[in-house]
């Protein structure tokens, strides 16, 4: 025989064929390869070969060949296994996907072991100070968080996303553009800089055009060179980042920033020397208000750390849905139990005929790996499924999303759960098996026997796991449902129906300091008023539920450091009609004037009234601080309600707002809008656009958003984990459900003979029915107990994700418990009516 | 009549081959139309049961045609009835096999 491809292969496969018949084999299809296609006679000598390792007597390739054959013969009993164990699976597998995805798959990054990071952000000077001062890392790369790049190419400017970045954040990555080239230090300048875009950007703004490298566009008014195109499979920090620009773009305001740090282990450094070294460097803090020097650590993590953050929900699903395919399991151990008895004679024959116990045993399971393999396959359907689904068609947000996909460590978890779970179902119908005679099972030929105490403590057992994991899985569901109501029912202190959100980027260069944003805001808002429908427009420094905002140390007139001994507050510039425009109410005092009445007044909040000014004589007291001048104070004309501007989840704290008539600014102000209720966003958005091109024809086209739309937003994460997790506990108990109807269902078949001859001595059927039902909800209220303890600790763990819930809120474990008992009830109720149907003289003549 | 191996249409065919006097594996999947895949094992099934017995070729012929031996495959004589029984039961593969014959 040759060496040739078909030659190898054939010998290959030669291996699957017993040895007596392997030479013989192997000639005969060695002489059909001359005939037609290689490709064909492979495959068919292939199918050859494992059907006749199928066929062979004696080894585990026939009896999955037998088993194989039995199942077909079941289509529905199959079906119902397989359906039950590829949904168990397939959830398992597609949160499984996720984990991997996100939490375990290193960076897509060469030698990504070796990438560090700072914890949290720092500001420029410290940037810099441990770029001098570092010497483990090959350089310090740094980028700012994700924020709106206005750029332009010819007429309009237009927004996208996008990070600040150095040239040593892409020499560490290390990912060469598609095109182009990476950034150097010398172009990082602040009058001009270079520029990376994103596949998409390139592909949907500039044509896919290769000539587009060394192009000079706008990036928020300086001039950038295209240097390069990244490829498309880069996502640093993540999906949504569109273009890469010069870190000192955004540095023309003069205001501090922030800055993620991380860099790449020099090689003749182990990442935990680096590690230590970097947590040993002190470094100088000047951005205290006072101007003092503190000394400041940083804590170096992973970059993937630095890129994940937390995303231990994951992990919770996790939980859940193995939750979910142990009931699965459960039922299936009933499935084939009961299974196991119908064949019981059948294998009593077999027996009889010379095969072993071993033998036996290994026959059963075989056929519940086959099962749990052919569960696993369809599991990674629906996984494959249900990951696209949760990514593409929920608002589900993961970081390093780009990472998912059912790949090969996925199909290595399939395989090894789908053999796992069908040793698992297959262990207890083989245990039985394997305790009671064999031989015996010859002349029992009734199918119908006494429920033996065993079997029914076995029995007990699966029932009352079954019913604590379900019961588990429905006060988490409960918990973060009831959470995620309050969460979006709760008073956020603003009103927000009818309010719209108008975002306009004012370029700097354009209006580089407050009085002319000044002048374009008061035009803007007196034209805004004028909109048919709008009843109130104002401005402000941050929109609530959008994570903006902005707090500042300050000090009370006539308090001293001793009684108070820090003083922080969140600080909100507004123009006037804010209040009203956000629908907050004033308890007392006024709102801020007009430009014309610009005062230096400041109007504080309840909390903060309450906290500093106890006997109520807030009004007229002078406050300052804030990064405004020192000798700066504000007089404090109004107190307005508490508000949750950083989230619904966030506790009110002290609120200070600063008329943006006097007060300094941040880097942008947002508008608000009033309407009647009349006025639809995208007439809104019209109108909006028109007066700004009146106003400015230069500017980018300006956002118009709901209010209530970005509330809901700001939740969406939580009512979609509990919405996740409500699933998975409604399939749990359904699958419960059929768990216990099959249990009770197959006791009263067994004891048929048993109750037919109590009903025959005169047994009453209200009393045999109760006896079914009452041994159904004895085993669930151990089931519930267990569950109770199991559900308590449990929760524990999730009591991170609950907003203003207890995790032992006694409601939810009632209401979970009633309706777990309930299920049970039913599930009982359907079987033991059969036993009111029971004809004892029947029964008996049957035996 | 009970048989040792299952009367399907495709060993039916494979049967009715034999009995037309083909004998290699190839020749009968060519003339019944049946992938090699399934012919060959319904030749073994039908070799285990002794219905056929499977002979190879004088090596003398294939070193002569200058190729690998092959297997031939004959019916018995429980395999000749069994091959009767098939046409009885698919009347069909005696029209196509006339057909074939013509």
């Amino acid at each position: 025989m040759t060496h040739s491809p078909p030659s190898r292969i054939l010998r290959t496969l030669a291996s699957l064929v017993p040895a007596s018949h392997r030479a013989e084999w192997l000639q005969e299809w060695h002489a059909e390869t001359l005939h037609g296609g290689a490709l064909r006679t492979m495959l068919a000598a292939a199918e050859d070969a494992v059907r006749f390792r199928l066929r062979t007597p004696g080894t585990t390739w026939r009896d999955a060949g037998t088993t194989l054959r039995a199942l077909r013969r079941t289509p529905v009993w199959t079906f119902s296994v397989v359906a039950t164990l590829g949904v168990g699976l397939g959830a398992t597998l597609t949160i499984f996907t996720l984990v991997y995805g996100v939490l375990l798959r290193p960076l897509p990054y060469a030698d990504s072991g070796r990438l560090m990071a700072v914890e949290g952000t720092v500001t420029y000077p410290i940037y810099e100070q441990l770029r001098a001062r570092q010497q483990v890392w090959n350089d310090v790369g740094a980028w700012s968080g994700t924020r709106r790049l206005i750029f332009a190419v010819e007429g309009r400017p237009e927004d996208t996303r996008g990070v600040l970045a150095n040239a040593a954040l892409f020499e560490s990555l290390g990912v060469a553009p598609l095109l182009g080239r990476w950034p150097t230090d010398a172009e990082d300048q602040p009058d001009r800089g270079a520029v990376l875009l994103s596949w998409g950007l390139w592909q949907e703004r500039f044509g896919g055009s290769p000539d587009i490298i060394g192009t000079v566009i706008e990036v928020n008014e300086h001039p950038h060179e295209i240097i390069g195109v990244m490829p498309r499979a880069f996502a640093f920090p993540n999906r949504s980042t569109r273009m890469w620009a010069s870190l000192t773009t955004g540095s023309r305001s003069g205001q501090a920033w922030y800055l993620q740090l991380g860099g790449r282990v020099r090689p003749q450094v182990s990442p935990a020397a680096a590690h230590a070294a970097l947590a040993g460097i002190t470094l100088d803090d000047t951005s205290a208000d006072d101007g003092s020097v503190a000394p400041l650590r940083l804590t170096p993590i992973s970059l993937h750390d630095r890129l994940v953050g937390s995303a231990s929900s994951l992990l919770f699903f996790q939980a859940a849905v193995i939750a979910l395919l142990l009931i699965a399991c459960v039922n299936v151990t009933h499935l084939l139990s009961a299974r196991a008895t119908d064949r019981s004679h059948e294998l009593a024959i077999r027996a009889a005929l010379g095969a072993g116990r071993r033998h036996l045993v290994k026959l059963m399971l075989t056929e519940a790996l086959l099962l749990g393999l052919l569960g696993g396959v369809v599991g990674l359907g629906l996984a494959a499924g249900g990951v696209r689904m949760l990514l593409v068609g929920t608002p589900l947000s993961l970081p390093l999303q780009e990472q998912v996909s059912v790949d090969g460590p996925v199909w290595a978890m399939a395989l090894t759960l789908a053999m796992a779970v069908g040793l698992f179902v297959g262990v207890v119908p083989a245990l039985r098996l394997s305790r009671g005679p064999v031989n015996g099972r010859l002349r029992s030929v009734s199918r119908t026997q006494t429920d033996t105490g065993a079997r029914h403590r076995l029995f007990g057992s699966l029932i009352t796991a079954q019913i604590a994991l379900a019961l588990a899985l429905l006060v988490g569901a409960g918990l973060l449902m009831r959470s995620f109501v309050s969460l979006r029912t709760l008073d956020s202190g603003f009103d927000t129906d009818t309010v719209f959100a108008v975002g306009v980027a004012l370029p700097e260069a354009a209006y580089p300091d407050q009085a002319p944003k000044a002048r374009f805001y008061d035009a803007l808002l007196t034209r805004l008023r004028a909109v048919p429908g709008v009843t109130h427009a104002a401005v402000a420094a941050s929109l609530p539920f959008t994570g903006s905002y902005s707090t500042g140390s300050f000090e009370i007139e006539g308090l001293t450091l001793v009684e108070a001994p820090e003083m922080k507050a969140e600080v909100q510039v507004a123009g006037p009609d804010y209040f009203s425009t956000m629908g907050i109410g004033l308890v007392t005092g006024r709102d801020f004037g007009t430009q014309a009445g610009a005062e230096h007044v400041a109007i504080v909040n309840e909390h903060l009234a309450r906290t500093y000014f106890p006997e109520g004589d807030a009004i007229g007291q002078r406050v300052r601080g804030f990064y405004e001048r020192e000798d700066q104070w504000f007089t404090i004309v109004g107190i307005a309600d508490d508000t949750r501007h950083r989230g619904l989840d966030r506790a009110p704290t002290n609120q200070i707002y600063l008329p943006y008539a006097t007060a300094r600014w941040p880097w942008s102000m947002a508008v608000t809008v009033r309407t009647s209720g009349e006025v639809a966003l995208t007439s809104l958005s019209a109108d909006v656009q028109h007066l700004v091109d009146s106003l400015d024809s230069r500017l980018a086209r300006p956002t118009v958003r709901a209010l209530s739309d970005i509330k809901s937003a700001s939740v969406v994460n939580e009512g979609f984990e509990a919405s996740l997790v409500a699933a998975f506990a409604v399939v749990a108990l359904m699958l419960s459900v059929i768990g216990i109807y099959g249990a009770v269902a197959q006791s009263v078949t067994r004891r048929t003979r048993e109750l037919g001859i109590r009903l025959a001595l005169g047994a009453q059927r209200s009393t045999l029915i109760s006896g079914v039902i009452g041994s159904t909800l004895t085993l669930t209220g151990v089931g519930l107990l267990v569950g109770l303890v199991l559900a308590g600790g449990v929760n524990r763990l999730l009591a991170t994700y609950l907003f203003n819930m207890h995790p032992g809120d006694p409601l939810v474990f009632a209401g979970a418990s009633a309706a777990l008992a309930l299920a049970a009830l039913v599930a009982a109720l359907i079987p033991a009516r059969r036993v009111a149907r029971l004809n004892p003289l029947s029964t008996l003549r049957g035996e | 009549m009970k048989h040792p191996v299952r009367m399907t249409y495709t060993t039916a065919a494979v049967l009715v081959a034999l009995e037309a006097g083909l004998e290699y594996g190839f020749d009968i999947s060519a003339a019944t139309g049946l992938r090699r895949g399934t012919t060959y094992p319904i030749l073994r099934r039908l070799e285990d049961a002794g219905l056929i017995r499977g002979v190879w070729e004088d090596p003398s012929i294939a070193h002569t045609e200058k190729r690998p031996a092959r297997r031939y495959y004959r019916l018995t004589a429980s395999g000749h009835q069994m091959a009767s029984d098939a046409l009885g039961e698919f009347p069909m593969l005696q029209v196509q096999t006339s057909d074939g014959q013509s």
